[in-house]
């Protein structure tokens, strides 16, 4: 068993990021401004190749885990990858991929493409990090290096008042959300003398609840609610989300809000025995009123772009849905659904927020009044934008209806009868913004600026819808693959650390 | 060569294939144009001899014919999906692919005139498969799977290619029967939730010990779906002007099957499951108050009407009374007569709507108060139109009169119902107001003095005419000898009321 074969994602990803500004330099001087993308999506392919590699060695490991000390215990900073983190890492760098490839035309108009592809693989290498540790420390390190990152990249069009804004008040709050992980982490410390994973959650096994320990679940939801968007915290997505470069903002909403919905699923459940600590009814309320939040805010949007981030929000709603179902007994179903819908989210999500980027690339406008009537003249672009709509809506054959069902199932099978009727009808009724959305785009007539502008998007940019719709349909036709994968990962991830119900 | 067909998966073939070779008719579209069609009639013809070759293997040797497949297996949680042809899903699934097939042929012509013909045959493979997938679904989660398939494309057929305010109404359309579904959904969810299954094989016989209250409220979360589809008062709002407003070809679907698959679903999950919750008084007050009610309203609403598709469509109305009234009754003759009145309402709606395309087609004028003698300048047009009037009317020697028979004399032996008396001859005398609006409408069309303007009216090309005098001569054969048919569906009633 190769252990050391963990970094190897992390060594190609920091040469390729170094390497990336004298890329970019080289690239702008013989007048080729996409070539950072190209270079991003190689790195990021590279980056999947070898976590395919690490996933082998994962997978012929006996107990189906690779671990790496860097300190011993109980200090025990340590990387831990298992089938969890690989399948989170394997959907970030995959959106990576995507949105470099988009990114090749989509920021030709820019300038700074050196930092801004480094950032993006920057970003990235942070997120999958963040999967493969076994302890808050190295947590913590992953966690900023992809937070700050973000904030950079979300104010990136730095000579725009509202990237700005929006940018710096994701970082208030985002720098909040760290300050009160950091603090948890003390606590926590505190506590069990020791950051690592198996180490604190033994050592909680055997006391007795204090209010210090709900105080630590308390900020340690704070810190992963602020970056999930979950309710109360959901406010900064809204801005943030589209006021970045749509490559971006596909990467916000597809999958760095995922690194919240992960830190519940692995430090929340494994830290602290359910069976001590009852959190479920917490994500019980945040899930219910995530979703509604979102979907009420959506449908008062007319700009496209704050629409898809209000329905990330649902959406992060739904993935909660599926924790409080494992809150509440139904663990490996519940946990299961939400990686499910984590995949297929980060998917559509994508895959909106990149046709969103394809219609502003060519209209430079995000209201939707502007871009009425534009499935004419640009038909591949926002047939792609539908269907992700509609797999956000969760209408069969897509992916969204499969992962929704899986959810509300695992709900109905923790005895969430509620939320999952909550789900169900909250679901029903965004169909009915995603249909408006539609009929503005296609059967609206066409705006003045649609008439003179609007052609089809150029051929990286639309090889890039074509690959997330793909997926979109294949995996909404036939999920099986995908719900063994997730759940065999949670099943592990459960015996491992012998993470039940009850006590 | 039937033989060696039989050793396939005929049913899955007949549901995917169309699925499977919809985006060839959108990338062929802009070459063929109207012409694409032909692939779509194609691979629906060969649908429907797949489904017509499992309908004579089923009459011959008597046995349903499953065909199952794992989709989804985590823990508990199960999804075996696949396809059953039984006595009660071969009619509908028979009348859908043929109607489809037919009606794609009629589309030919019809679209011959307008745009985007790959896109236009696209959903309607589509919505054809979704249909045929929705019958013969053998589990509640790939039965709204093929729900919901069956609605968007009709969304967009009517919102792109309609007539009038198509937009508006196809979006009144999406959200009514949506919420329907919505409701359906959660209907569904609660069998799961209740039995731990969501086969429709096992479901049936869990859910019939379930108590009184939990069977109330799942069938009516699931009644609310269904009688969204069928339009039965007072869920009727969105039929009108959708039948109305939609391309005719799709009329012809909408009017002749869609709304019959929301009929066959309560046969399939309804009367299995809570058939003692079903035949309840109070319960069975309600539904065929709905029934009869719904029978008086459309019909009435139907002589009211000056427009060829809204009369039509406020007939459909009427009709889903009937086989409202033959379900709610529940007897084993008002079953039968109910799901043959599937096919027939099928063959005789495809036809009318068929026609009012052939007239606003060839003349461009949809109100029956500038039409009359056309009888003269389209005589095989008028022959259908005839036919499928008295079909509708109940008349011998037609299809029509035979299922409307059957659910009468299912009404009148519904002796476990005290009020069956009074409401069957209530649902009797109903029956002659769709004699007087479909005679009205013959008479207002067909006959009469011919305007000046209408002088040169021909027939419609042989694209339309050969699909509909095809249903017309279904129609005759249908009423003169329905053995075939009837056969097929005593045996699905035989095992809802015996085996099952």
């Amino acid at each position: 068993m190769y252990s050391e074969v963990i970094f190897w994602p992390l060594i190609s990803m920091l040469v390729f990021t170094g390497l990336t500004p004298f890329v970019v330099y080289l690239g702008e001087r013989r007048g080729n401004k996409g070539v950072g993308g190209y270079w991003s999506a190689a790195s990021f392919a590279v980056a999947l190749y070898l976590l395919y590699q690490v996933y082998l060695q994962v997978a012929s490991s006996p107990k189906g885990y690779l671990e790496y000390y860097i300190y011993a215990p109980p200090v025990g900073v340590m990387f831990y990858v298992d089938l969890i983190s690989i399948f989170f890492s394997a959907v970030f760098i995959f959106l990576g991929f995507v949105s470099a490839i988009h990114s090749t035309r989509y920021m030709e108009r820019d300038t700074g493409l050196g930092a801004y592809y480094a950032l993006l693989q920057l970003m990235t290498l942070g997120m999958v990090y963040v999967t493969f540790t076994g302890d808050l420390f190295n947590l913590f390190v992953f966690w900023e290096v992809m937070a700050i990152s973000s904030y950079v990249l979300v104010a990136f069009r730095k000579e725009l008042w509202e990237p700005v804004e929006a940018g710096l008040k994701y970082l208030v709050m985002s720098g909040a959300g760290s300050a009160t992980m950091l603090f948890a982490m003390s606590l926590i410390y505190g506590l069990t003398g020791s950051l690592n994973f198996v180490y604190v959650s033994e050592a909680f096994r055997s006391m007795q609840p204090t209010p210090l320990h709900y105080l630590a679940i308390a900020m340690l939801v704070v810190a992963f609610g602020i970056k999930a968007a979950a309710f109360p915290f959901w406010t900064w997505l809204p801005d943030a989300h589209p006021a970045a470069p749509s490559p971006i903002s596909a990467m916000l909403s597809g999958v760095v809000i995922k690194t919240g919905v992960y830190g519940i699923l692995r430090v929340i459940f494994l830290l602290f025995p359910l069976a001590m600590f009852h959190y479920g009814a917490m994500l019980f309320v945040m899930a219910a009123l995530t979703m509604t939040i979102g979907n009420i805010g959506a449908l008062l949007q007319r700009d496209i772009k704050r629409l898809l981030a209000f329905s990330s929000v649902a959406q992060i709603g739904y993935i909660l849905v599926g924790l409080a179902a494992a809150g509440y007994g139904c663990l490996v179903d519940g946990l299961a659904s939400a990686m499910f819908h984590v995949f297929n989210h980060a998917i559509m999500k994508g895959l909106a927020f990149l046709a969103a980027g394809a219609l502003i690339y060519r209209l430079e406008t995000r209201s939707l009044d502007d871009l009425a009537g534009v499935g004419r003249k640009m038909p591949i672009s926002t047939v792609s934008l539908t269907i992700a709509l509609f797999a956000l809506g969760g209408v069969p054959p897509l992916n969204g209806f499969m992962s929704k069902w899986y959810l509300f199932m695992s709900a109905i099978d923790g005895g969430l009868w509620l939320l999952a009727v909550i789900g169900v009808i909250n679901s029903a009724f965004s169909v009915a913004y995603y249909l408006w959305v539609f009929q503005r785009l296609f059967l609206a007539p066409p705006s003045k600026l649609v008439e003179e502008h609007a052609r089809e998007a150029p051929a990286p940019i639309l090889i890039a819808l074509l690959m997330l719709v793909i997926i979109v349909f294949a995996v909404g036709v036939y999920p099986q693959p995908i719900i063994s994968f997730a759940r065999t990962a949670v099943q592990t991830f459960l015996v491992n650390f012998q993470i039940t119900y009850l006590a | 060569m039937l033989s060696k067909l039989a050793e396939l998966p005929l049913l899955t073939l007949a549901v995917v294939l169309p699925i499977i070779f919809s985006p060839l008719a959108y990338a062929l579209g802009e070459k063929l144009k109207a012409n694409v069609g032909w692939i779509a009639t194609a691979i629906l013809f060969i649908s429907t001899l797949f489904v017509f070759d499992v309908a004579h293997t089923f009459v011959s040797t008597g046995s349903p014919w499953l065909e199952s497949y794992t989709w989804v297996a985590a823990g508990r949680i199960i999804f075996d999906f696949g396809f059953l042809a039984d006595g009660i899903s071969l009619a509908p699934a028979l009348i859908i692919i043929a109607l489809c097939t037919a009606t794609a042929i009629y589309s030919i012509g019809y679209t011959s005139h307008k745009h985007a013909h790959g896109l236009y045959f696209f959903n309607y493979m589509l919505y054809a498969a979704g249909m045929l997938g929705a019958v013969l679904a053998t589990n509640v989660i790939e039965f709204y799977f093929f729900w919901e398939l069956m609605l968007i494309p009709s969304y967009f057929l009517i919102a792109e290619w309609g007539y009038g305010e198509r937009r508006r109404v196809a979006f009144k359309y999406f959200i009514f029967t949506h919420f329907g579904a919505v409701s359906l959904l959660l209907g569904l969810l609660g069998i799961f939730v209740y039995t731990g299954t969501f086969s429709l094989l096992e479901a049936p016989a869990l859910a019939r010990q379930l108590p009184f209250l939990t069977q109330l409220m799942l069938t009516v979360l699931m009644m609310v779906g269904f009688a969204t589809k069928m339009a039965l008062v007072p869920l009727h709002g969105w039929l009108p002007e959708a039948h109305a407003e939609a391309p005719t070809p799709i009329s012809v679907l909408l009017s002749g099957v869609m709304i019959e698959v929301g009929a066959y679903a309560i046969v399939r999950m309804i009367l299995p499951m809570f058939n003692i919750t079903w035949t309840t008084y109070e319960v069975m007050m309600i539904t065929v108050l709905v029934a009869v009610f719904s029978m008086y309203y459309g019909g009435l609403m139907a002589l009211a009407q000056n427009d060829i598709k809204r009369l039509l469509a406020y007939s459909s109305i009427s009709q889903m009374g009937y086989i409202f009234f033959g379900i709610s009754m529940a007897t084993s003759f008002g079953l039968a007569g109910a799901l043959f009145h599937v096919i027939n309402h099928g063959i005789l709606k495809g036809m009318l709507f068929m026609v009012a395309g052939i007239i606003i087609h060839q003349t461009g004028i949809r109100d029956m108060r500038k039409l009359g003698g056309l009888a003269q300048r389209m005589p095989i047009t008028a022959t259908a139109a005839l036919v499928g009037a008295l079909g509708i009317a109940g008349a011998p020697p037609t299809n029509g009169f035979m299922s409307e028979w059957l659910i009468f004399e299912g009404g009148f032996s519904a002796t476990h119902f005290p009020n069956y008396f009074a409401f069957s001859v209530v649902a009797v005398v109903g029956s002659a107001i769709s004699a007087a609006y479909m005679l009205w409408f013959i008479k207002r069309v067909f006959y009469g003095p011919l305007p000046e303007e209408l002088k040169d009216v021909k027939e419609p090309p042989l694209t339309m005419l050969a699909p509909l005098v095809t249903l017309m001569v279904a129609a005759v054969v249908l009423g003169v000898y329905p053995a075939p048919a009837l056969n097929v569906i005593n045996l699905g009633v035989s095992t809802l009321f015996g085996g099952g």
